[in-house]
């Protein structure tokens, strides 16, 4: 179980006013959130919430100024045990598929570079490349993608190889950071349904951030609403109709009307 | 990209000229009409004639097969220069503008101390303080020009470290040498490529400089900036002696810089993501 304990985040702020005391911003305050296996967790909230921040933390990119993050106990970023624990526990794919590959790396060198991490981890011996086919297949993608480059694949082609990438580490957990904010609506429904397969498969957990309603009552099963660097509510995805916090009622009336007069 | 390049006229020709002239370095001993050491100074000064193409200088040596052997040390030291560079300057670059913090706060001032001083005055200082000798100038040049790279490819990394592939990497824990040798050196090799043409013609200069000041290769040994000296002495007598080294170090010099332009041109991403 992944659990973050009172996160506080700040960034040094762009505009100093003094030369010696740096001044800061602070984007989380006390977050604290649990991430029990095998579960789908939602994290909605608006852009400069801090959900994107809060995925950083949990993946280890960014330490915070306050707080700690365990993983079973452990913690992730004063030891090193717990640093390494978190690397074979977690995997990410990313909202910008654009530079989440290499533009010098065919497909399956990108696909290899997960299933390389896992195989040194784990120390077992197998042959990449019928892994990176099976992986690619898995995708839903056939072989003749795997000399292609990432520009010539579309968006949601690319987002399936950083999908196939993030499951060939064979992590417990999958940190999808707006991995489908980016796409057309079509293919948003597919990547999903993709998701929800792989989740099945691999028995995988998954941290879902997104600003989208509907893909969150699509995909999850509990659901955190962030608002200025804080959670404001957390419930099951079933009962988010009867959300108490005045900003996921306003959040949620708005989708809904938004979606109503359309 | 080979087929931009191979397209790029400007591109193939200079590339075509560099390596005919390094080629014609490498066998000087076979296309040279004449020993470039031998002496004949009742010959001296002797126009253009078919045993010594481009006449001889004031010892009577033949200034063709000089300029031919001259090519080595001129184009050696450059490329064994801007390897020295590069290497040096890749390191610290890539150290600085990865990892950042101290390290990176370290190597900043440190190259901040050394692009504070004038570099032409900085290599006349070392050498003179190492000793007059190749080695020394080569070890000068690298030292004044290391810094002018790292803070250059600095910049670059640090354009990229935080591309979300590396971040990938980092999140699965990927070792530091995939991320810095796959990563960042080859997102990084193209802007350095472009760098590395243009300044080989400042490191030819430079080198000819210090041989034409008598800092760098010493007499005997035929060397572009050498040559020009030994010219600079019969100006009067006979100025036609400074004209075969004097042209050779320009059109060099030249391809050089137009490969470095059109190297640019062709690894544009702009241009090349259509």
């Amino acid at each position: 179980m992944l659990e973050l304990r009172n996160i506080d985040v700040s960034f040094r702020s762009e505009k100093q006013e003094s030369i010696f005391r740096a001044k800061r911003i602070q984007v989380l305050h006390g977050i604290s959130l649990e991430v029990p296996e095998g579960l789908c967790l939602g994290m909605l909230g608006e852009s400069g919430s801090g959900k994107s921040t809060t995925g950083r933390v949990l993946c280890g990119l960014l330490k915070p100024d306050k707080g700690q993050v365990l993983l079973n106990g452990k913690d992730v970023y004063h030891t090193k045990e717990g640093r390494k624990a978190l690397r074979e526990y977690i995997s990410i794919v990313f909202q910008d598929y654009t530079t989440s590959a290499n533009p010098r790396f065919q497909v399956k060198d990108i696909i290899a570079e997960g299933l390389q991490m896992y195989r040194r981890r784990t120390g077992k011996r197998f042959d990449i490349s019928p892994e990176v086919n099976s992986l690619l297949e898995q995708v839903g993608l056939d072989k003749s993608f795997l000399t292609r480059y990432p520009h010539e694949l579309s968006g949601g082609q690319l987002q399936r190889v950083c999908i196939a990438r993030a499951i060939g580490c064979h992590t417990p957990m999958i940190v999808l950071d707006e991995a489908i904010s980016s796409l057309d609506a079509h293919t948003q429904v597919q990547i999903m349904d993709l998701l929800k397969e792989l989740k099945v498969r691999y028995g995988l957990t998954y941290i879902f951030i997104t600003h989208d309603l509907t893909a969150i009552t699509y995909l999850c099963d509990r659901v955190l609403f962030l608002y200025q660097g804080q959670v404001v509510e957390e419930c099951c995805v079933s009962e988010i109709a009867e959300v108490k916090n005045e900003y996921a009622q306003k959040l949620l009336s708005a989708i809904i009307d938004f979606e109503e007069g359309t | 990209m080979l087929k931009k390049f191979l397209k790029n006229k400007v591109a193939m020709l200079t590339t075509i000229l560099i390596v005919f002239v390094a080629f014609v370095g490498i066998f000087a001993p076979i296309l040279a009409p004449n020993d470039p050491y031998k002496t004949d100074i009742l010959n001296k000064f002797s126009t253009f004639s078919l045993s010594y193409p481009l006449g001889t200088d004031h010892l009577g040596r033949c200034v063709f097969s000089r300029m031919l052997y001259g090519i080595r040390p001129t184009l050696g030291l450059a490329a064994l220069t801007m390897l020295g560079t590069i290497g040096l300057g890749a390191l610290m670059g890539l150290l600085a503008g990865y990892f950042r913090g101290w390290i990176d706060e370290i190597i900043m001032r440190v190259v901040d101390v050394m692009l504070s001083f004038p570099s032409q005055i900085m290599v006349f200082a070392v050498v003179a303080l190492l000793g007059i000798n190749v080695q020394n100038v080569i070890l000068a040049n690298v030292f004044v020009k290391w810094a002018w790279y790292a803070r250059m490819i600095r910049t670059g990394v640090l354009k990229y470290r935080d591309r979300n592939f590396v971040l990938f990497s980092r999140c699965i824990g990927n070792r530091e040498s995939f991320i810095l040798g796959r990563h960042l050196l080859p997102s990084i090799a193209s802007e350095m490529a472009v760098l590395a043409s243009l300044d080989i013609g400042w490191a030819i200069i430079n080198i000819s400089t210090l041989s034409f000041l008598g800092l760098g290769v010493q007499a005997p040994i035929p060397e572009w900036g050498a040559m020009l000296n030994e010219a600079k002495n019969v100006l009067t007598t006979n100025p036609v002696q400074m004209l075969a080294p004097g042209i050779a170090i320009v059109v060099v010099v030249s391809a050089f810089h137009l490969l470095g332009d059109a190297l640019r041109d062709i690894l544009d991403p702009k241009e090349a993501n259509l």
